[in-house]
This record gives C-alpha cells, sequence and structure tokens, in this order.
C-alpha cells in the first residue's frame, strides 16, 4: 500500500509540474533598442553578448553599434506590453500562448503588425527604420519565466 | 583327496558361501594342492587391490558438491519441489510484491509514470539562459504566422539553421536613404 501511494504521489507531483503548464506562466522579453551607424567600429559593451549577431546581420552595412535603451516585458498570456522607441513609435507585444515549444507573439511597431513564434530564449531582430543618419535595431529575446 | 582344481568351487569358498563342513574339506584342499592355493591366493590379492582403489577413490571424490549436482541434474516440473531449497526468482518476486491484486496496482502506477514522464519530456521547452556565453547554444527558430503592414515594405530574413537571429526588416520608402 505503501508503494502505491508513493507512485501516486510522484504521479500527481510530475502532472502539477509547472513546466506542463507553460500557458500559465509568464514570458519574459528582453528588448534592447540599438542605434545602429556607418563609421568608426564600436560595439557597445553592454551589446557584448549578442555582439556576434549585430556584425554578421547587419556589419556589411553599419558599423557602430549603441545601445539606446533597454527593458523587459513581463506579459501572461493575451497581455500587451509596449515600449516607446526614439524614432517616436512604439512598440507592442503581445503573448499569445506557447505552441509546440514555441512562444507565439504579436508584435506591432509603426505600421507593421506581425504574428511570430519564437523558441524559448529566442532571439529575433527588428529593424529597418531610419533613425539619426543611422537604423533603429530592436532585438528581442522572449522566454518563459522560470 | 584327489583335487579337480574347482575354481567355481574355490570362488563361493572365498565369498564364504560354503555350509561349515564343506567349508573345512576345501580349506584342507586348499592347503594339500599347490594349484589351488596359488588360485585363492591370487583371487584374494585381487580382491584386496580392488578394495584399496575403491576406497581410496571413494577417498578423493568430491563428495561437497554431489549434492549441488544432483539437485542440478533434478527436472523441474513447475510443481513445488520438496528438495529445492533456493526458490525461483518468479516465487522470491511474488514474495516480494505481495498478493496479485497489488502486483497490477503497481505495475499500473509504474505504466502511468512512465507515460508521465514521457509526456514532460515532450512538452519541456528547451532551456534558456541570458548569460553570453549561453547565447550561442540558444537556438533563434522562428516562425511568421502572418504580418500586415500600412506602410513600407516587410522582409523577414529567417536564418534555416537558426544558429542566427530571424530580422523582421521594415523599410519605409522615404526611409531607406540609410540602406
Amino acid at each position: 500500500m505503501n508503494l502505491i501511494l508513493i507512485a501516486a504521489s510522484l504521479i500527481m507531483g510530475l502532472s502539477s509540474d509547472p513546466v506542463l503548464n507553460t500557458d500559465s506562466k509568464p514570458v519574459h522579453c528582453d528588448i534592447q533598442v540599438i542605434h545602429a551607424t556607418r563609421g568608426d567600429h564600436h560595439m557597445d559593451p553592454k551589446l557584448q553578448p549578442i555582439a556576434r549577431y549585430l556584425n554578421r546581420s547587419f556589419g556589411t552595412r553599419f558599423q557602430s553599434f549603441k545601445l539606446m535603451n533597454s527593458s523587459r516585458l513581463v506579459l501572461t498570456k493575451s497581455q500587451t506590453g509596449q515600449e516607446s522607441l526614439p524614432n517616436k513609435t512604439t512598440l507592442s507585444l503581445t503573448y499569445l500562448g506557447v505552441e509546440r515549444a514555441l512562444l507565439r507573439l504579436d508584435m506591432a511597431v509603426g505600421g507593421l503588425k506581425t504574428r511570430v513564434k519564437v523558441h524559448d530564449g529566442g532571439l529575433f531582430f527588428q529593424a529597418g527604420r531610419s533613425y539619426k543618419k543611422g537604423m533603429l535595431i530592436v532585438a528581442i529575446r522572449a522566454k518563459l519565466a522560470r | 583327496m584327489s583335487c579337480n582344481h574347482d575354481e567355481t568351487l574355490l570362488d563361493r569358498y572365498l565369498d564364504g558361501e560354503l555350509s561349515a563342513a564343506l567349508r573345512l574339506r576345501v580349506e584342507a584342499n586348499v592347503q594339500s594342492c599347490a594349484h589351488c592355493q596359488r588360485y585363492v591366493s591370487d583371487i584374494h590379492s585381487i580382491r584386496q587391490a580392488l578394495q584399496y582403489s575403491s576406497a581410496r577413490s571413494v577417498a578423493n571424490a568430491p563428495l561437497d558438491s554431489l549434492w549441488e549436482t544432483i539437485r542440478m541434474q533434478i527436472p523441474n516440473d513447475g510443481e513445488e519441489n520438496p528438495l529445492r531449497q533456493t526458490p525461483l526468482l518468479g516465487e522470491r518476486l511474488r514474495r516480494w510484491w505481495g498478493p496479485p491484486a497489488m502486483e497490477w496496482a503497481l505495475g499500473g502506477a509504474v505504466a502511468a509514470l512512465a507515460v508521465m514522464i514521457g509526456l514532460w519530456t515532450l512538452h519541456t521547452p528547451p532551456h534558456a539562459t541570458t548569460t553570453p556565453d549561453a547565447t550561442a547554444s540558444v537556438t533563434h527558430e522562428f516562425v511568421v504566422e502572418s504580418y500586415e503592414v500600412s506602410v513600407g515594405t516587410v522582409i523577414i530574413d529567417v536564418d534555416p539553421q537558426h544558429d542566427m537571429p530571424a530580422i523582421v526588416w521594415h523599410f519605409v520608402d522615404e526611409e531607406e536613404d540609410h540602406i
């Protein structure tokens, strides 16, 4: 009888594991607003963790990358968070839940609306808009809260 | 006494099978007949040698393992064997698990546990951290479900290997001078 109780406890413990209920967990969206310009090579020290990606993706056009702002939006399912950008536009992110281990997000910024799915902990960029003789790059990393 | 060298009679004498009277007559004959005396002596020597050899063989025999050898050769017909001292593995497991109802209950619990572990493994998203060193090991899988744009042009730049972050380009015509 004791063994049955132990097995049942294990099953109940696993079924209530928060990892199984990922939709109920909030998602953290780490946002970095970057000003990319031509000229002397410069990489903001705070951008070192993603410097490799910036250089490979944008290095042929821009040589200087400066972090203008960083923030974190903590979003529960269906919740929308906003971040003001230096070019007077607003970035909006809405968390739509988890689908096949991918985090679904609605993103809206400056006339663009898109629905994307990103790997938990994965990074993506939104770029293209001009700003002060350069370009704004928004780096977004979405990951489930632990 | 005349002697016809009856070896059968001598064998019976040596075996102690003769009556007392006949044994006395044969003994007297053996004493007087050289042939019979030699025969009796030879047979006696042979028997002694055989007895010694048998005793030595028995003394050197591995009797300690004799029972184990015999026990291993007893056929197992599935019935309870009173000679078997060590229970079979199945018997030992049954004793440990308890009655059949308990076996079924535990089996079901173990199966359910295995299913739960499988589901847990399938639904667990890969872990990610924000440390710079871990960035390179994170996959950047990215899927665009839909998009709409009120102004400008959209280009989705996705790395199929997922080792580079995707780029959602949004160009507005009058701003494209920097490209």
